[in-house]
């Protein structure tokens, strides 16, 4: 069972995404923008961070994660960027800012489970 | 912050906002009384002149105001300055105090209340370290001036006449420099989140006009840059030389709606294979634990997969016909 925060401002992705974690036993805290998201990892500590790199406010995912890197203690934390974007250029930016890996929507996100137990072992 | 307030040399400047001509008296006398310089402003546009040009050390404003609600000044003010800003109400309406907090107020007061609660929490709002000095209310950007508090823009010293609307957006923008501003985010901050009926379609026809007025062009935008299917962002920098006159308009706006509604079919899609990957996944735990207590129906993410796919059925109906240029013909669901 992993502690997961989850940043999504899509309420369809959130819930469903939100639902199959919970469905496989991990523990969830969701956050819909940037600011909620960062205080949320602050507090809950979590062992994985999904975080949406497009998301509402003044904080987007980057931002986020830029946020979660300088956080005392957290410069290990797996943050995985959920995003339809993958071009070089864009995983450049997500690598510089701190994501750790990337779940590509739509279809990248049915991996997310084996590739969580992966990381817990 | 221009004064420190608690510096028991400098005389605190305090300004008052409330139309209620007895209350503004007496709240007059109270802080006079107790060695404070006080101004008083009886409605909104009076109340953002004041500050811009007085700088108090303080504010009281009193939240039922005659030409706006306090709470709309509150955010008005907001996107230039960080006075203390003390809220009286008499409003029993807790929903009504959480917006004045959203919107920036400092702390609240209930009527009726005595002068000694009034100067402890004035002064403890005083006490309290400001996060950054006092910005201007007038910007300029090349040749575009906006004077946030006087409500005035002029480009290349031409009055431009802006809606209120376009002036929140506005607002808000430049409140956010150089950051991401969400299409949904902005719709929230703009409309304060109670106008389901405003879509992202009413934005952008307001971000159109916005950009027309002020002299933008969405395909070489030397202020507000669309970010393909997330939102906008203020670019210009404060003060800058007129930047470069920009490129030939293009259907700019068309590849923005299409894009943004690509952004909103990915997400549908997305949500479709998780709704997928769920009934999978308790269809699978039911066959193995044979209707154990506590396994999950499949029914439910069924039906959102179900959901999720009419929504990309929309969805792609509404790309066609922004791409056919068609979009009267379409309702605002999506």
């Amino acid at each position: 069972m992993a502690r997961i925060v989850m940043v999504e401002d899509d309420r369809d992705v959130a819930r469903l995404l939100a639902t199959l974690l919970v469905d496989a036993g991990h523990e969830v805290h969701a956050a819909v923008d940037g600011q909620e998201g960062i205080a949320l990892i602050q507090q809950v500590r979590p062992d994985l961070a999904l975080v949406d790199m497009t998301l509402p406010g003044a904080m987007d995912g980057l931002e986020v994660t830029r946020a979660v890197r300088a956080t005392e203690g957290l410069a290990d934390l797996p943050v995985w960027a959920l995003t339809a974007r993958s071009r070089p250029e864009d995983r450049q930016r997500g690598e510089e800012a701190g994501v750790s890996d990337y779940l590509v929507k739509p279809d990248g996100i049915v991996d997310l489970l084996p590739r969580i137990e992966a990381v817990l072992r | 912050m221009s004064a420190t307030g608690g510096n028991a040399a400098e005389v605190v400047k305090v300004l008052v906002v409330d139309d209620d001509v007895q209350l503004q008296a007496a709240l007059r006398q109270m802080l006079t009384r107790a060695g404070m310089q006080v101004q008083v402003a009886g409605e909104r546009a009076e109340a953002l002149s004041t500050v811009a040009v007085s700088v108090p050390d303080v504010v009281v404003l009193d939240l039922s105001l005659p030409d706006g609600d306090g709470v709309q000044l509150l955010s008005e003010l907001r996107t230039w300055s960080d006075v203390p800003v003390l809220v009286l109400t008499g409003a029993t309406d807790p929903r009504r105090m959480l917006a004045a907090f959203d919107a920036g107020a400092d702390d609240y007061l209930r009527k009726p209340f005595g002068p000694d609660e009034l100067l402890a929490r004035l002064r403890a709002l005083l006490r309290r370290p400001r996060g950054e000095e006092v910005e201007s209310a007038q910007r300029t950007y090349g040749g575009l001036a906006v004077d946030l508090a006087a409500r005035t823009v002029s480009v290349s010293g031409v009055p431009v006449h802006l809606t209120p609307t376009e002036w929140r957006i506005l607002g808000a923008l430049l409140a956010n420099p150089g950051k991401l501003l969400t299409h949904r985010w902005v719709l929230a901050e703009v409309w304060d989140g109670s106008h389901g009926d405003e879509t992202r379609a009413a934005l952008r026809a307001h971000l159109r006009t916005l950009r027309s007025k002020i002299g933008d062009d969405a395909s070489a935008p030397r202020y507000i840059a669309t970010e393909s299917g997330a939102g906008y962002r203020w670019i210009a920098l404060e003060g800058a030389e007129e930047p470069p006159a920009p490129g030939p308009a293009a259907e700019a706006e068309t590849v923005t709606d299409v894009a943004e509604l690509v952004h909103d079919l990915n997400n549908a899609l997305t949500a479709a294979r998780l709704a997928v990957a769920l009934a999978r996944s308790r269809a699978a735990r039911l066959a193995d634990g044979a209707g154990e207590d506590g396994d999950q129906p499949v029914g439910p993410p069924l039906d959102d997969a179900v959901e999720q796919l009419e929504r990309v059925g929309r969805l792609a109906l509404r790309i066609e016909a922004t791409v056919r240029g068609e979009t009267d013909l379409l309702d605002d669901e999506e």
